[in-house]
């Protein structure tokens, strides 16, 4: 790459990704989810024991309480782990640095590309992921996805290089298929890509057919740890969890199909066509946010609104160019990408179509670009651009660094890492924390107290030895030096000298009345909210109430 | 006269004839659904036989008179008027942006852009949107429902394919003209509550040439392999 002004400013663009993915990485969101807390835990005691914290040693799938998480991220987690500790910092680290790849993968992918109008065509979608709202989000919290889509879009590089070099095809294949251990999409969309592909570009394919093979050996090679469990219940778990096709959910949703011959197919039929075209819907890309709170930032979604403009004319430009190879390539992208989440029932589920969202980021930038190349006046272009990404930059900030750091640090389970301060300042007593509506209160105790993992381990591994992958109901009750995190028992607990910390739900006025509890504090949010109560209980007078 | 030597109209009329969103809209007012039957004829003619200039004013009419008419029965208050939920959420939000903003947030011009214009200008745009939402016409918004908004089913999904040939088809050669009128309907649309009963009517002629033209095409096309 020669040093020019074009490498200049993607430098800068870099800078600037960089920038809006680890300021303040570790302050917002405020806490940690679940699957953060388990994510940095896992790789903790991996570091240290070589298993994860219910003791198997390396699994091919990680399970979290009911569920199951894609492995490679966890064991890329133990880097920053060893480097800087249990933190906040280190578990979205991976994430932060895959979203700074995507930035540079985008830019290597439209570097070459030839356009009839003078373009900054790479630079520009470079700069579109780097600021938006999607890739920022999903680059600043620890998520399986994060990382699948930087695999993804690099395979989709090679791909795309391949066409000109053959020797990459292979490479291609298989850096495809490590992402289908980073994330479940890709499990599915990656087989319809290399299938689409093979299709698109066959007659180029099939003069190198020893290098085609290879790289089909290579795919299938890397799918071998998802066939050796694949009998198991962990394999399908998640599309068992989210999917539409069981008869209850039919029953429950199905209205007046239920009655009519064939209905069930139908109702399924209807529910994919729905949730697929949900995807390209203009209000759920450019004005509703993903209507999970932990997947998306207060009034804004996944690119500004502005952005309807240069898609648009970004969509005529992929039509009238549809014959260039990288053009097919992305409009193939387009339609397969969103294919994953469609069979589920979450409604616009952004996490699992972060290659769609990419393939959209592209053809915004194609329009984007189209759209200052017809302006004349470059003064004028240069001032519309400056005002555009201020403008982004702006609402950006105030939705993420303003708005989300206040209203959603609930759903990050900030309240539960005050409650941890606090129990470190009263280490002589012991404390109950009520666990349903915060089961994984109890692995983040552990992962910043660098809760020894062989304890966690003794606990927890017994609980379903040889049966890792197959059992998904069990309770997980954590002991965490003074700390229990489990559910209130009232009958037992108002008999012993503790202290007992649940949300408003868990412990009412009227039951702290009853049971003669003392308070002793209470846990603000971000937006100064009491979340968590704290009561200590009195055996003397609570327990012979009750007796 | 013009209107009726096309043989394509007969498309546009099963397309107008064949969906339940012209049927509710006939039962709840049979003017508007002669108007928008007409608008509808209008607008295919006008735009797909490349503008003819005799067309032109009565688009403009017929169109004016669909808008006034909503606007008279569902002109959105809300954007005015806020609830007390709003209200909560909006004083809320004045100690947020006046902590993370600080002096930027904390001056005239950005008190008044807070407290009188961000919330209404974001409710012109939940309607505009709200009208793009292809869920909305074809799987009454299904899987996002809009509370308060009774959402219906407006073509039948089998259109779906047809509707977005047509669109691709008019974004791919342009179709510049549409395009505008589709730009100017969207915003003006955006003070239409989306809980109006007749459903967002402006888009009626729009929807149906979309699925018209896709009808068209595709006919077209077996013709050619043929």
């Amino acid at each position: 790459m020669r040093f020019n002004r074009k490498f200049i400013i993607f430098i800068a663009i870099i800078i600037v990704s960089a920038f809006i993915r680890f300021y303040q990485l570790n302050n917002i969101p405020p806490g940690l989810t679940i699957d953060e807390s388990s994510q940095g835990y896992n790789a903790f005691s991996l570091l240290h024991t070589g298993k994860d914290r219910y003791g198997q040693p390396f699994p091919i799938l990680f399970r979290l309480f009911d569920s199951i998480q894609v492995p490679l991220y966890t064991y890329l987690t133990i880097i920053p782990i060893y480097f800087f500790g249990n933190s906040i910092f280190s578990v979205r680290f991976i994430s932060a640095l895959s979203g700074i790849l995507l930035t540079a993968i985008t830019f290597l992918l439209l570097t070459d590309f030839k356009s009839k109008r003078k373009s900054n065509l790479d630079n520009i979608a470079a700069l579109m992921v780097a600021i938006s709202p999607w890739a920022v989000f999903y680059s600043r919290i620890c998520t399986e996805a994060s990382l699948g889509i930087t695999l993804y879009a690099l395979g989709f590089l090679c791909f795309y290089r391949s066409l000109k070099h053959r020797w990459l095809f292979p490479v291609a294949t298989l850096i495809l298929g490590l992402s289908t251990h980073a994330y479940y999409s890709e499990r599915i969309i990656s087989i319809l890509f290399i299938i689409g592909y093979t299709f698109l570009f066959r007659k180029e394919l099939f003069l190198n057919r020893r290098l085609f093979i290879l790289g089909i050996s290579l795919f299938i090679t890397t799918q071998i740890p998802h066939l050796l469990i694949a009998n198991t219940g962990a394999f399908t778990r998640r599309v068992v969890q989210v999917n539409y096709f069981s008869e209850q959910f039919f029953q429950n949703n199905s209205g007046d199909l239920s009655r009519i011959p064939f209905g069930r197919l139908l109702f399924i039929v209807r529910e994919f066509a729905s949730q697929y075209l949900a995807y390209f819907s203009p209000r759920n890309l450019f004005f509703d946010p993903d209507p999970q709170a932990v997947r998306s930032m207060p009034d804004i979604s996944v690119f500004y609104s502005w952005m309807i403009i240069p898609f648009v004319f970004g969509l005529r430009w992929l039509l009238v160019n549809r014959s260039l190879p990288l053009i097919r390539m992305i409009i193939l992208l387009i339609l397969i990408a969103p294919f994953s989440a469609s069979l589920t029932r979450d409604p616009f589920s952004t996490i699992r179509a972060l290659a769609f969202l990419w393939g959209i980021t592209i053809t915004i930038a194609f329009g984007f670009n189209y759209l200052l190349s017809i302006l004349s006046s470059s003064k004028f272009r240069f001032l519309i651009f400056i005002a555009v990404i201020l403008l982004s930059i702006s609402q950006l900030y105030i939705a993420y660094f303003v708005l989300l750091k206040y209203e959603r640090s609930n759903n990050y389970g900030y309240s539960y890492m005050e409650l941890l301060k606090q129990t470190e300042q009263m280490k002589d007593k012991k404390f109950v924390v009520d666990s349903p509506r915060q089961p994984a209160a109890g692995i983040m105790f552990a992962f910043f107290k660098r809760y020894d993992p062989n304890l966690i381990q003794k606990d927890l591994n017994p609980l379903f030895a040889g049966r890792y992958y197959d059992s998904f109901e069990l309770d997980e009750p954590y002991v965490v030096d003074n700390i229990e995190v489990r559910p209130i028992f009232w009958q037992k607990d108002v008999c012993k000298k503790q202290v007992l910390v649940g949300d408003l739900l868990a412990i009412s006025d009227g039951q702290a009345k009853e049971h003669k509890l003392s308070f002793i504090f209470d846990i603000k949010d971000t937006a100064g909210d009491v979340v968590l109560k704290a009561y200590e209980t009195n055996p003397d007078v609570g327990c012979n109430l009750r007796r | 006269m013009i209107l009726f030597k096309s043989p394509w109209l007969l498309i546009q009329l099963i397309v107008i004839f064949l969906n339940p969103w012209w049927w509710i809209i006939f039962q709840r007012n049979i003017w508007v659904g002669l108007l928008v039957i007409i608008l509808s004829l209008v607008v295919f003619k006008y735009f797909w036989y490349s503008n003819i200039e005799k067309l032109l004013l009565p688009l403009l009419i017929f169109t004016a008179i669909s808008f006034f008419i909503s606007v008279k029965d569902a002109f959105d208050i809300s954007i005015f008027r806020y609830s007390t939920l709003e209200i909560q959420q909006l004083n809320k939000r004045h100690e947020f942006y006046a902590n993370g903003l600080g002096k930027i947030y904390t001056n005239r011009i950005s008190l008044s852009y807070f407290k009188d214009f961000n919330l209404p200008i974001s409710k012109l745009q939940r309607n505009f949107f709200g009208n793009l939402d292809p869920n909305q016409y074809f799987f009454a918004s299904h899987p996002r429902e809009r509370a308060g908004v009774e959402e219906f089913q407006k073509y039948i999904p089998l259109f779906l394919p047809f509707f977005v040939i047509g669109l691709l088809y008019s974004i791919h050669v342009p179709l510049l003209a549409l395009l505008i009128y589709l730009v100017i309907v969207s915003l003006i649309s955006s003070v239409i509550s989306a809980s109006y009963n007749l459903g967002p009517i402006l888009f009626f002629p729009l929807i149906n040439f979309m699925i018209t033209i896709g009808i068209i095409l595709s006919l077209k096309f077996l013709k050619t392999i043929k």
